[in-house]
């Protein structure tokens, strides 16, 4: 194929608007990109003038799928602004709803966006009537998933609880006790999908990447705390400093920055960069899973990322009846927000779903929010999808393929990397009247 | 939750008035049993109109005096609206109530020109109706009533509602084929939950008509002022259709 010009409009099964152009003239790529057509959200902008206590639950409203992990890095960059140390439960209770939201973000993108591509079906609609016992067990998950939101945090979706300096509401230890009854039953199900997961077959695709991810001092599995570190750089940044490892540039084709780092032009950020980073930190059955499905770091092919998502629901899986336990052993107590010490600058930093997201707060004498930026994971990963789909698009030529087989490969490309691209466009700085 | 697509008519029967697009699937109700009902009010708390589905639910869960709308503001609804300080105990009292199970089944008089029938149901008020409508631990039912709010239109004002059946004549439009997750609303939901042979043979979804489906904390007059009518009419049709069952213990 010398010639051809691929031209999606809107890229489904991904969370927001998104189209890939390419265009190839006699065997050379004289376009490619990644169209974010979704419209700017302005939540930094109006942000500015709301109490500092304001932000968590205003940015939470970012995303219906990443709310747990807009409000934890919310949290954090508050807390980091007034000075406010929370208590030891509170921590538990931030890691186990942020475990919860990768299990139900990961099972989400891997069962109903994913998974209809090796199944050659649309949607997982058809899906449920050809496999339903697939689905069965994908809606199963997702609900138990959601159910500890709802306890930790107060709803299924943009929790309540969640507040600078604690919860506002007492996690009930029976509720706990059973979510613990059901994340062990939920094993088999895991175990069974991993098993499903062996039989899809995975592109091949390799580049060497920079994978961008939390790394922690204490030796867990990196989503809630940690220094930003990458396979080119293991030497952690603090959350303080990530303006110096973050580099956001705007680009004409996109509603949404990119963004580079200091060792490469693009970099990727999610669960195979976290695997990547924190294979060695992994819980023992979610290291066997990534045994069983082939998985070893450094992988470089994209692809995986579902993959990488999987062993991940195995860790937050058994990692939660650990906090569980810990959570019902030490005796969860009703305890107050703790009260802010100051008011100034304040980043906070957590992996979620997609990868690691930034919260930037500056806060003026009387605790009112003068500035704010949000990096998004996504926003972060845009640049490096291109960069991909630019170094795959020769091997897919020479392949001949067709123009359907090569669009329908660079959309798998994308839904890989489980792009929000709702969350990923704000780039827009409104200075207001 | 989410704003359904409204609304297109099919034909779906032969020429002998015979059902000819639904597959039969496993239902719910074993003979001599009393049918089994289940309400789910759809929607988003402080999504203006989009929160009627579950507002509406509420009411039925509560049970009468319905709290407004028969000269009673006696049972006010708890939530609060309005004021910046009101939000979070608004908030977190909505979060008590959502998605949780009211098991229904004590039978209760209902007063105010209904006649003293009884309904009993299970009634859930649901921001996730994907993971709700296809849940398979509430076991089976025969009758399932879905609230929702659609867009209104000429056709449609804001404030008028209509109820379909899910199986027959008019129909919620379908998302296209390659869905992403912000379209898995009410009509993926319903759709999944078929293809998973999770629906009874009857589905009625209320449809209520809103036009402001903007963050706010609460619907707009003309919605607010139509959920008592709403509300009653589904006591109506469920109680006739109760007692159009065979072996309902309903007078």
């Amino acid at each position: 194929v010398k010639n051809v010009t691929i031209d999606v409009k809107h890229i489904t099964r991904v969370e927001g608007h998104g189209n890939i152009a390419v265009k190839v003239d006699d065997g050379e790529i004289t376009r490619l990109e990644l169209q974010i057509v979704e419209s700017p959200r302005y939540f930094e902008a109006f942000l500015r003038g709301r109490r500092w206590y304001e932000a968590p639950h205003i940015t939470c409203r970012v995303c219906g799928i990443c709310s747990v992990g807009h409000t934890t890095a919310s949290v954090k960059a508050m807390e980091a602004a007034t000075g406010i140390e929370i208590t030891e439960q509170t921590r538990l209770l931030r890691r186990l709803i942020l475990n919860a939201e990768h299990l139900q973000s990961h099972l989400l993108h891997l069962y109903f966006l994913a998974v209809p591509d090796f199944f050659g079906v649309g949607s997982v609609i058809p899906l449920a009537a050809t496999h339903p016992d697939v689905v069965k067990r994908a809606l199963r998950m997702k609900r138990l998933a959601n159910d500890i939101c709802a306890a930790v945090g107060g709803r299924h979706i943009h929790p309540i609880a969640l507040h600078a300096g604690g919860f506002t509401h007492t996690t009930d230890p029976k509720e706990l006790v059973e979510l613990k009854r059901r994340l062990e039953a939920s094993r088999a199900d895991l175990l069974e999908t991993a098993e499903l997961f062996t039989t899809l077959e995975v592109p091949e695709f390799h580049r060497p990447t920079e994978y961008v991810a939390l790394r922690a001092t204490n030796g867990e599995y990196a989503l809630y705390g940690g220094g930003m570190v990458s396979n080119l750089q293991p030497e952690p940044t603090e959350a303080g400093a990530y303006r110096k490892r973050v580099m956001e540039t705007v680009v004409q084709h996109s509603a949404a920055k990119h963004t580079r780092s200091p060792y490469a032009d693009c970099y990727m950020v999610g669960a195979l960069a976290r695997y990547n980073n924190n294979a060695d930190r992994l819980h023992p059955e979610a290291k066997k899973v990534a045994a069983m499905l082939g998985l070893s770091p450094v992988c470089d092919n994209p692809f995986h990322n579902n993959t990488a998502q999987l062993v991940e629901c195995v860790h937050c899986n058994e990692d939660s009846v650990e906090i569980i336990d810990e959570l019902l052993t030490r005796g969860l107590k009703s305890e107050p927000l703790v009260e802010p010490e100051h008011f100034g600058r304040g980043v906070g930093m957590a992996e979620v779903p997609r990868g690691l997201l930034f919260h930037e707060y500056e806060l003026d004498d009387d605790g009112i929010i003068s500035g704010s930026n949000l990096v998004i994971p996504t926003g972060q990963n845009l640049a490096n999808i291109e960069a991909d789909m630019r170094a795959m698009m020769p091997g897919l030529l020479a392949t001949g393929m067709s123009k359907e087989q090569i669009t329908h490969r660079l959309e798998m490309l994308v839904r890989a990397y489980d792009p929000c691209i709702s969350c990923a466009t704000h780039f827009l700085d409104i200075e207001w009247a | 939750m989410g704003v359904m697509t409204m609304i297109q008519y099919r034909n779906n029967t032969n020429q002998e008035g015979e059902h000819k697009d639904w597959r039969p699937v496993p239902r719910g109700g074993a003979a001599g049993a009393e049918p089994r009902v289940r309400i789910v009010g759809c929607g988003r708390w402080s999504m203006g109109d989009d929160q009627a589905g579950l507002v509406a639910a509420d009411m039925l869960r509560r049970r009468c005096p319905l709290p407004y709308g028969r000269g009673s503001d006696a049972h006010p609804l708890p939530y609060g609206r309005g004021s910046d300080a009101d939000q979070l105990t608004y908030a977190r009292h909505a979060a008590s109530s959502v998605a949780r199970q009211a098991d229904l089944s004590t039978p209760k008089n209902v007063e105010g020109g209904t006649d003293g029938r009884v309904v009993a149901a299970t009634v859930t008020l649901s921001e996730q109706p994907l993971l709700d409508l296809t849940d398979d631990r509430i076991g089976p039912v025969d009758l399932l009533v879905v609230i929702d709010t659609a867009l209104a239109d000429e056709h449609h004002p804001a404030g008028s509602f209509q109820r379909i059946d899910y199986r027959h004549g008019a129909r919620i439009r379908q998302e296209p084929v390659g869905i992403d997750t912000h379209s898995l609303g009410v009509a993926s939901a319903l759709q999944l939950a078929d293809n998973l042979e999770l629906l009874p043979e009857h589905v009625w979804i209320y449809v209520l008509f809103g036009r402001a489906f903007g963050r706010d904390l609460w619907m707009s007059g003309a919605v607010e002022a139509a959920i008592p009518a709403l509300v009653e009419l589904i006591e109506v049709d469920v109680t006739k259709w109760i007692r159009s069952r065979p072996c309902t213990s309903l007078p």
